[in-house]
């Protein structure tokens, strides 16, 4: 019987912790190599944690709810047989070149722990940072509350961070749980991404015309297929628009394949499952691909897989039936293509006016990468591409 | 569910009304949740052991005493007056101060809506309890969204010293004392025990104190407990260390220790055997939950029993302290209210209010070291602060304890009034202060708190009103 402390692996690219969702097992319980013993939920998807080890559980060390960062002890195991390295990933996600968010600077103060006042320890707990991986601005090394704020993106600001709490008397208290938490969290991050946007209106009367012609032939695509292959066209020849950015070693990944992102609302808050080498498949392809990613997506069956990896993302405004909106980025990624609500208007024509059916388009684009002059490029040629519906599978 | 079980909602409960329950409660109601509190007296329990029978009834008894025994030095030093201590007075002025700090409390919930209802409250289920009268009532039903866990402690009992209130007395009883027995054996040299023993020393009776461990005050470095013992010496009261008590037969109080046994004629025994936690009857085990061996419920940095109840105080483990369940109140108030906060002080002070006064805060060299903190302590003699002098007191030392870069990790103190400035040592070692801030902070003169500059400069090894220790 040797100890074994089974902590949280990385179960995926860039993400850092994962909420408890439950127990399946208790102090005591006997479990076999790989049983499931807890249900987590990360970044985007919910998953079954198997254990690497045989034995007796001999403590639990998290309740479900909370947060629990890679590294972190999870179950501690009377092991019997072999016992893997405590640091094992074990959980068998693909990762491809996962940028470290986190840079770990080892306390090597005389006191062995961050000097930091209670009150930039309790805004680090409010924001669930652990100030040993924070490097001190301050006298001595302190840890500011500066320091904490630059940590996670957030904007400095004069108000005290208990200003929740001088509203009207009998508010409702919602606990931030949950992916509504994660969502809280990576959009806090998506804030220190400088944006940039421009927007343009296409007549997509030819396009639309050309969906019909397809669906004519019994598939029912809606329109959503064809604004991810022109992305994806456009893509291929901006290359720096399909990539992603590391800020924190300042190195831009830029790729030849796309993973495209899809933002999908669900029940419980938006979720971006990504088609892998979307460049590799046809309109009709990519609309199967998306009902399919689109349900398990609803479903929380995504996998982690399924859920990350993305050089760069689209998300439909025109469902809500508003106009157009303006997207935020998904760090690493470096853009987002949004698109509104198809409408008629009146334009002219050769000179004459005439009632067309109008798209309009917006992409947001980090600017530390690329600049107004590349964007410009970048959303004429989706428009192009759009305005020749006949060639985009050529 | 049977008949009459129909339980009331309430959607922030909390059990007890002490320092940790009452602040508890208040903290809630600006989170803008409804609060009920359910206290075994009602109303005259708030403010709790401390207000009504602990901190603040003994604090006035130890003004009294060191009040009246100063005089006794005055006489030479230009003021000539007797005293004559007349505790039937002392008890109406006490109750006078207690009553106004528990009207305090009254008056704040009243102001915070905050309703308070009188019983025992024990656990039914996960999200409700059982309030009982105590008499024929049936039992009032609580189910509540929230709850707060703020029971308390009572004094330990001692099995052959069975307390009657009249010979064998508790601390409550020694508080609510009206007349003052001529010769007194205080059981436990604990903090409760020596303070006791040296008020009523002060006061004229003849004390003696008996501890089974071989010295007083457990815990507390030895070079700061040594000025104490040395005025308990001087004030007459016989201590006992390395002894047990094995019997009382109405007259005297039977000892026992290596030299062999012995009986004391006493009016009185005081027993001071430490305290008990009030969690044997809260029916946890329908939550689930199991005490410690201690009778403590064990809970994380975010005081949750369960999801919705939290559990603060002197039911958890840690020193049994007003302030540590005051502190954990707020914690435990905002995390049930979907608050991300955690319990995780520095420094926990505590305060001896013997003569002189000792207070503690954070580690001492001995805690340090076992935590693999290599700390050494800055001493600086209490002979040497000119305040203090003229409070004809010049014995007592104030000690920090500081890395080897000098960042302050503890402070350790006894002297007149330390208990006044502990709160400072606390504040710089939370702020991660070091040596060099608390130098560099201008204190008042003439204040014994300026001593804590000078021993900050003994540590850097530039003492200005002591001579530094010579280099080699």
């Amino acid at each position: 019987m040797s100890n074994f402390d089974f902590t949280l692996p990385d179960v995926g690219e860039g993400i850092a912790e994962a909420e408890i969702i439950e127990w399946s097992v208790a102090v005591g319980d006997t479990v076999s190599v790989d049983q499931v013993v807890a249900v987590i939920e990360t970044d985007k998807s919910q998953i079954e944690m198997p254990i690497p080890v045989a034995g007796k559980i001999s403590a639990i060390h998290a309740k479900p709810g909370d947060v629990v960062k890679v590294g972190e002890k999870l179950i501690s195991v009377d092991a019997v047989g072999d016992v893997p390295a405590p640091t094992a990933g074990h959980h068998g996600a693909a990762s491809t070149s996962s940028p470290q968010a986190v840079t770990q600077v080892s306390v090597s103060n005389s006191v062995g722990r961050p000097l930091a006042s209670p009150s930039t320890r309790r805004l680090a707990a409010s924001l669930g940072i652990d100030l040993n991986v924070l490097a001190g601005t301050g006298p001595h090394g302190r840890i500011t509350e500066s320091d904490v704020r630059g940590f996670t993106g957030e904007p400095q600001s004069a108000q005290p961070v208990a200003a929740v709490s001088v509203g009207p008397a009998g508010a409702r208290v919602i606990p931030l749980q949950g992916l509504r938490r994660q969502i809280a969290s990576s959009m806090s991050q998506a804030l220190s991404i400088p944006h940039i946007l421009e927007f343009k209106e296409i007549d997509a009367t030819a396009l639309l015309d050309f969906r019909a012609v397809i669906n004519e032939t019994g598939h029912k695509i809606s329109v959503t297929p064809f604004l991810m292959k022109a992305c994806i066209n456009a893509l291929i020849k901006h290359p720096t628009f399909n990539a992603r950015f590391d800020s924190t070693v300042n190195e831009i990944h830029e790729f030849d394949s796309v993973h495209l992102g899809m933002a999908t609302a669900t029940d419980d808050g938006l979720i971006v499952p990504v088609i892998k080498n979307a460049q590799s498949l046809s309109i009709v392809e990519l609309s199967d691909k998306l009902n399919e990613l689109a349900e398990l997506a609803r479903t929380r069956k995504a996998s982690t897989d399924q859920l990350t990896g993305g050089t760069f993302s689209l998300t439909n405004f025109g469902s809500f039936g508003t106009w157009l909106g303006t997207p935020v980025i998904r760090p690493p990624e470096v853009g987002i293509a949004g698109f509104g609500c198809v409408s008629e208007k009146v334009i002219v024509v050769d000179g004459q006016p005439a009632v067309r059916k109008i798209l309009p388009i917006v992409v947001a684009a980090d600017h530390r990468i690329n600049d107004g002059a590349h964007l410009g490029a970048f959303v004429n040629e989706i428009a192009e591409q759009l305005l020749h519906p006949e060639n985009l599978e050529k | 569910m049977v008949v009459g079980e129909i339980p009331d909602s309430v959607d922030f409960l909390v059990v007890g009304g002490g320092p940790g329950g009452y602040v508890a409660a208040l903290v809630a109601a600006q989170l803008g949740r409804k609060v009920v509190v359910v206290d075994a007296l009602g109303e005259a329990g708030l403010g709790g052991v401390c207000v009504n029978v602990g901190c603040i009834p003994s604090k006035a008894l130890i003004e009294l005493a060191h009040t009246h025994h100063g005089l006794e030095g005055w006489s030479n030093r230009g003021l000539k007056a007797t005293g004559t201590v007349d505790m039937a007075d002392f008890q109406t002025w006490k109750s006078e101060v207690v009553s106004t700090l528990n009207g305090g409390v009254k008056q704040l919930f009243k102001a915070a809506g905050i309703e308070v209802r009188q019983g025992y409250f024990r656990f039914t289920r996960k999200d409700q309890g059982a309030v009982e009268f105590g008499d024929e009532r049936p039992p009032m039903h609580i189910k509540f969204n929230s709850c707060v866990v703020a029971t308390g402690s009572r004094p330990a009992t001692i099995p052959i010293l069975k307390r009657d209130g009249k010979r064998i007395l508790d601390s409550t009883d020694v508080l609510a004392l009206d007349h003052l027995p001529a010769r007194i054996g205080v059981v436990g040299g604990g903090y409760i025990g020596i303070e006791l023993g040296s008020a009523l020393a002060q006061l004229g009776a003849k004390v003696t104190i008996v501890e089974a461990a071989d010295r007083i005050l457990a815990g507390i470095p030895n070079h700061i407990v040594s000025p104490v013992a040395k005025r308990l010496t001087e004030l007459g009261v016989d201590v006992k260390t390395s002894t047990t008590v094995i019997g009382d037969n109405g007259t005297q109080l039977s000892v026992k220790n290596a030299d062999g046994e012995d009986a004391i004629d006493v009016d009185a025994v005081v027993v001071c055997a430490g305290r008990v936690p009030n969690t044997d009857d809260l029916g946890l085990e329908v939550l689930g939950v199991k005490t410690n061996d201690r009778g403590l419920i064990v809970v994380g940095d975010d005081l949750l029993v369960t999801p919705n109840i939290a559990a603060i105080g002197d039911i958890t483990p840690g020193p049994a302290l007003a302030h540590r369940a005051s502190a954990q109140a707020h914690v435990a108030a905002e995390v049930l209210s979907g608050h991300k906060v955690e319990y995780k002080p520095l420094a926990v002070p505590a305060v001896v209010f013997s003569n002189p006064e000792i207070a503690t805060t954070g580690l001492t060299v001995e805690e340090a070291k076992a935590q693999g903190i290599e700390a050494t302590a800055a001493m600086f003699p209490i002979a040497a602060s000119g305040r203090a002098r003229t409070m004809d007191e010049s014995a007592g030392t104030v000690q920090i304890v500081h890395t080897e870069d000098g960042t302050v990790v503890g402070a350790q103190m006894v002297g007149p009034a330390v208990s006044e400035f502990i709160g400072e040592m606390t504040l710089a070692i939370e702020m991660g202060a070091n040596l060099q801030d608390l130098a560099d902070t201008i204190h008042p003169h003439p204040t014994v708190s300026e001593t804590l500059v000078e021993s900050a400069r003994v540590g850097m090894g530039m003492p200005i009103h002591v001579a530094p220790k010579r280099k080699r």
